[in-house]
């Protein structure tokens, strides 16, 4: 049975892709330079695609993994609705065009990024760190931090401190976001075999974890406002939600867990990261357009 | 008197009746198989014209830009 065009979608992770999106979009927004709507446009469609091409890739590479988590076997691979070829032609296409598009479209330094991000997700994170290291998602964080770098490079043709300072943000919010994640999740990944931080070194060294990277992120957070590269409508902004992040992530750090736990204050923590990383990036795109 | 099944013995054709289920489960996987196809075809076809429009308003804005080669 040939695969279905909603499982191509699929493999694009289009949950993932919203964020990457978004905050592509933002780094574009945020710049100082106007960029004109069709050119945006496709910058933005570069990031999509190369997001879901890099996705796919991993996806193909991981199809014995995903097929052993419950979070994952529904996936068209795992779940036996596409062949593992046509999935591999899929991500390589997809990937190569987003990079040649942008290069033609918009400019050199937004397309090596762009090369850069998908090869780094693809080869350092997905084949050589995630099955060997706990410090995978750290590492491998990088790789969705760099749209705000792609987005400002589309608009202005070069990188400045203030889209550093957001992949800087994205990267020290990666391993929060994740391992609050895996707390709650943790025997999928035992049963898959990858040795996510909860599983190889236990609980209380992840809970311990987040909160030590939670003090950088939130400096790095609040950095574009103290730096004087934003507004006070950032600066108000990044001081509630980063109040907000720290006492969730603090009350994580200092739990401890009894059997049958809900995990409530982490699965709190996890759906707030995400909000965070929306509402942050939007407060960026507020100062520059509406201060 | 011989009957079907022996006909078919002694012409050495395959004995064995195809059932009706396998025969309508067989029908409807070819009618899925058009459909998933048809659907895919269709959603490229979209693609492909979005595409074509993309690159010829990129062309417009860099010729108006004065930046095309």
């Amino acid at each position: 049975m040939p695969a279905d065009w909603r499982d191509f979608l699929a493999l694009t992770k289009p949950g993932v892709m919203r964020l990457v999106v978004f905050t592509g979009l933002c780094g574009m927004l945020a710049a100082p330079v106007q960029t004109h709507p069709v050119l945006a446009f496709t910058a933005i469609l570069c990031i999509a695609m190369g997001a879901g091409g890099a996705a796919a890739l991993n996806q193909w590479y991981e199809a014995d993994l995903d097929a052993k988590m419950k979070r994952t076997r529904e996936r068209p691979l795992p779940g036996g609705r596409m062949e593992r070829q046509s999935a591999l032609h899929f991500g390589v296409g997809l990937s190569v065009a987003s990079v040649v598009l942008m290069y033609f479209a918009i400019n050199l330094l937004s397309a090596a990024i762009l090369t850069a991000s998908i090869l780094y997700y693809v080869v350092i994170y997905t084949v050589w760190l995630k099955r060997r290291t706990p410090q995978n998602i750290v590492i491998g964080g990088a790789a969705g931090a760099f749209p705000p770098l792609i987005g400002w490079a589309a608009a202005t043709g070069q990188v400045s401190l203030l889209p550093v300072l957001l992949f800087a943000l994205v990267f020290l919010w990666t391993p929060p976001h994740f391992w609050a994640l895996a707390l709650f999740v943790k025997s999928d990944y035992a049963n898959a075999g990858v040795p996510m931080l909860p599983v190889v070194a236990g609980e209380r060294t992840t809970r311990t974890q987040i909160g030590l990277y939670t003090l950088p992120m939130i400096a790095a957070a609040i950095a574009p406002w103290a730096l004087g590269l934003t507004g006070a409508i950032y600066g108000v902004a990044s001081i509630l939600l980063n109040l907000v992040f720290g006492a969730l992530a603090l009350a994580v750090t200092f739990r401890r867990t009894g059997t049958d736990d809900a995990m409530k204050p982490e699965k709190r923590l996890f759906a707030w990261s995400i909000v965070y990383l929306f509402l942050i990036f939007g407060a960026l795109v507020a100062d520059r357009w509406l201060a | 008197m011989t009957d079907k099944r022996d006909d078919d013995l002694i012409a050495g054709r395959a004995s064995a009746p195809t059932p009706p289920n396998a025969e309508q489960e067989a029908r409807d996987h070819a009618i899925q198989v058009r459909k998933r196809q048809k659907s895919r075809a269709l959603v490229m076809a979209l693609m492909l014209g979005a595409f074509v429009l993309l690159i010829f308003a990129i062309s417009i804005v860099k010729i108006a830009a004065g930046v095309a080669p």
